[in-house]
């Protein structure tokens, strides 16, 4: 469903921050035409006649937002506090998994100048680029190396919120022009509100009916799958990961996973609290709750059975375990760790639904070949 | 109070504490569904709990503490240092950079077999390793503050390569690495159990041919050589006792902090002797108090999550070093 309404007139307050601190003043910006959203929460877009405005919320409770003014032609004269970015951006960095598939459906690759570390990446074009180094690798450590960061000079620099905004935005980024864009898509609680974020990375590179029409196609492929499993009486039980160290994190009760296995027809033993996070348990309370549920995944870097009773060998209690109900999301998977299901698998949420309705209701998708998931043996 | 009347409340609170730690749990399971784990009329999950879970964990803490504990106090005898312990010599870094070498360095190495016996004698070795290291400055240096700043400095400079391997690994290799570096007693299984406790059994009983001998080490090594002891064979027996206790438990249960350096002091203070005797025993039941004490405060309703036992374990024993520090700042300086 693609919704372009244009009713509301809403008016954003932008502070003027000026570097002279006395010349401090507020000035309005009028955002006439909202493009309204079917599922994704953290980001609005504003469609003018000569720029975009893309608002994006940054922490969790949404008190903390950002302003992206994105032009083609003339720079528009806001006067506000708003970053301002020239579109069609002809390079960007990304800093998450997430980015890399959604720009590869928008087939904007080409415009990936780096990534955060290529052994976590799956997509073979921008693994072989990194290996030929025409596309840089900005935090092979885990910390993003400013030096090459500024060396290679991306026009974006998209990241995901690290709880400090004064950290994303790094003085040294902005005084050479890279912009960070801070996209919270992991904070969304629908499959479908974090797809929807491709509508958001369009804007900047000029893609936006591309998008629309993905978005669309993708909607429309979940929402018919989701019915195949309304009627279904029959809900398996399923848990989910393995413990790490003492702490077994469970996906909240409100998270995209939690509603990706509710709409595959399963009945998700931790489903009743509202967290959207994962919620930090211990192996008692797992043991106390899954030990008779159907089906077990997400089962971290485990390839076969034997890998999970190798981390300890109590998961073997386990009543999934024990009839072989296992499935890992790790299907597509090389030798470095690259995982599609963090790339393409996140921005197609209905293959992902259809992979878990095959798992847990075979008969209704035979015709289906798991594509991200695989049963451990 | 006398010694038999001391051992006496020792081994009644090693058992209340026992039975407590298997009572207590994130999961409540009533006294008599627990009871009924162990005569087999308990359903599936509570037996797996009681059975699987919190008894190994009970286990471990006893062997744990006791095997730090008398670890810290050989090593106080050897060294002649109130201070000296695993954690504060650096040997229980040099164990963890020595095990990390091992799992994230170890490669195709993932044979199970060699897997569970691998990170027990990585352990173990780089533990002998670092005491060696200490062993070789101590001769050359005699000032004890200088020695407990070197063991720190090897300690901060295994940290350092930890962390340098760490950066390099993969990230698969480094969750494993991570998880165990964590220190936990909750992933000792029946099975790590019967060789953790061989070991460290082994090891007190050697402990007892040892009383002798370290009780004249107490008076310096010219009087103990004068009272017929091999110095040199002892400092080695020691050296590799002190290495098994410390670097077996660093394998199963990750490094833990502070248990070597505080208990022989609170043994030495409650017994008020250093008679070797009743430190080994004291030690070894104090040690086991400790650690069975901080597993349940660890799993304490309050914390809503199960807190790393090394947390707990920091949280008694720095403020037991600081205070030590404090009291002693005059014969320390």
């Amino acid at each position: 469903m693609k919704k372009n309404i244009s009713v509301f007139s809403i008016v954003l307050l932008f502070l003027i921050s000026c570097n002279n601190e006395q010349q401090k003043k507020e000035a309005t910006v009028s955002l006439t035409h909202i493009k309204q959203n079917n599922y994704a929460t953290y980001f609005k877009i504003y469609k003018e006649a000569d720029f975009a405005a893309l608002v994006t919320y940054v922490n969790k409770d949404k008190t903390d937002s950002l302003v992206y003014v994105l032009y083609s032609n003339e720079k528009p004269k806001l006067n506000s506090n708003a970053y301002y970015i020239k579109t069609p951006l002809k390079s960007a960095a990304v800093l998450d998994a997430f980015f890399i598939g959604a720009l590869n459906n928008l087939n904007c690759l080409n415009y990936i100048t780096a990534i955060d570390n290529s052994d976590y990446v799956y997509n073979p074009i921008i693994k072989k680029k990194c290996a030929e180094n025409k596309v840089q690798q900005l935090s092979k450590s885990g910390v993003l190396n400013i030096e090459q960061t500024l060396v290679c000079k991306p026009e974006a620099l998209f990241i995901n919120p690290s709880g400090d905004t004064k950290k994303d935005f790094d003085p040294r980024l902005l005084k050479a022009t890279i912009t960070p864009v801070v996209c919270a898509d992991y904070y969304e609680n629908n499959p479908l509100g974090r797809v929807e974020w491709v509508k958001a990375l369009a804007l900047f590179f000029n893609v936006e009916q591309r998008a629309d029409s993905l978005f669309s196609s993708i909607e429309k492929k979940y929402v018919q799958l989701q019915s195949i499993t309304d009627t279904c009486t029959n809900k398996p039980t399923v848990f989910t990961e393995l413990k790490t160290g003492d702490v077994w994190f469970v996906p909240g009760g409100k998270s995209t996973t939690a509603q990706l296995l509710k709409n595959a027809g399963a009945d998700f033993i931790f489903k009743d609290n509202d967290k959207t996070a994962s919620v930090s348990l211990n192996m008692e309370q797992v043991i106390s709750k899954a030990t008779n549920a159907d089906y077990w995944i997400n089962l971290h870097y485990c390839n076969i059975k034997t890998d999970i009773i190798k981390q300890d060998k109590r998961y073997a209690v386990f009543n999934a375990y024990k009839k072989g109900n296992l499935y890992n999301n790790n299907a597509l998977i090389d030798e470095t760790g690259g995982n599609a299901y963090w790339e393409s698998g996140l921005n197609h949420p209905d293959e992902l639904l259809a992979d878990l309705i095959k798992i847990f209701h075979p008969a209704l998708l035979s015709q289906h070949t798991l594509k991200y998931y695989k049963q451990l043996k | 109070m006398s010694f038999a009347k001391k051992y006496l409340l020792l081994i009644l609170l090693t058992f209340i504490l026992f039975v407590l730690d298997i009572a207590s749990g994130s999961v409540f399971i009533p006294v008599n569904r627990i009871l009924a784990c162990f005569t087999n009329h308990a359903n599936v999950t509570d037996t797996i709990i009681v059975l699987g879970f919190r008894l190994p964990k009970a286990i471990a803490a006893i062997c744990a503490g006791s095997a730090l504990a008398v670890s810290g106090m050989l090593m106080q005898t050897f060294f002649k240092n109130p201070l000296a312990g695993p954690y504060v010599l650096g040997v229980n870094s040099v164990s963890s950079l020595s095990v990390a070498l091992f799992m994230l360095g170890s490669g195709g190495v993932a044979s199970s077999f060699l897997h569970t016996l691998g990170i027990p004698l990585a352990s173990s070795l780089g533990a002998m390793a670092g005491l060696l290291l200490i062993m070789f400055i101590a001769k050359k240096i005699q000032n004890q503050t200088h020695i407990l700043l070197i063991g720190m400095m090897i300690g901060f400079i295994a940290g350092a390569w930890q962390s340098v391997l760490e950066y390099l690994s993969s990230s698969m290799r480094l969750k494993n690495f991570v998880i165990w570096n964590m220190a936990s007693l909750s992933n000792v299984t029946d099975n790590d159990l019967l060789i953790f406790c061989s070991i460290v059994v082994i090891c007190f009983v050697a402990c007892l041919f040892l009383i002798k001998p370290l009780n004249a080490l107490l008076l310096g090594d010219e009087q103990a050589y004068l009272l017929g002891i091999n110095i040199s064979v002892l400092k080695n027996v020691v050296l590799i006792l002190t290495a098994l206790l410390s670097g077996v438990t660093t394998a199963y249960c990750g490094p833990v902090g502070f248990v070597g350096l505080a208990l022989p002091h609170l043994v030495r203070i409650f017994f008020k002797t250093t008679h070797h005797l009743h430190q080994l025993l004291g030690n070894i039941l104090a040690g086991a108090c400790f650690l069975l004490l901080c597993d349940v405060l660890s799993n304490l309703p309050i914390f809503d999550v199960t807190l790393p036992v090394n947390v707990v374990t920091s949280l008694f024993g720095a403020p037991f070093v600081l205070w030590l520090i404090l009291k002693n700042k005059n014969t320390l300086a």
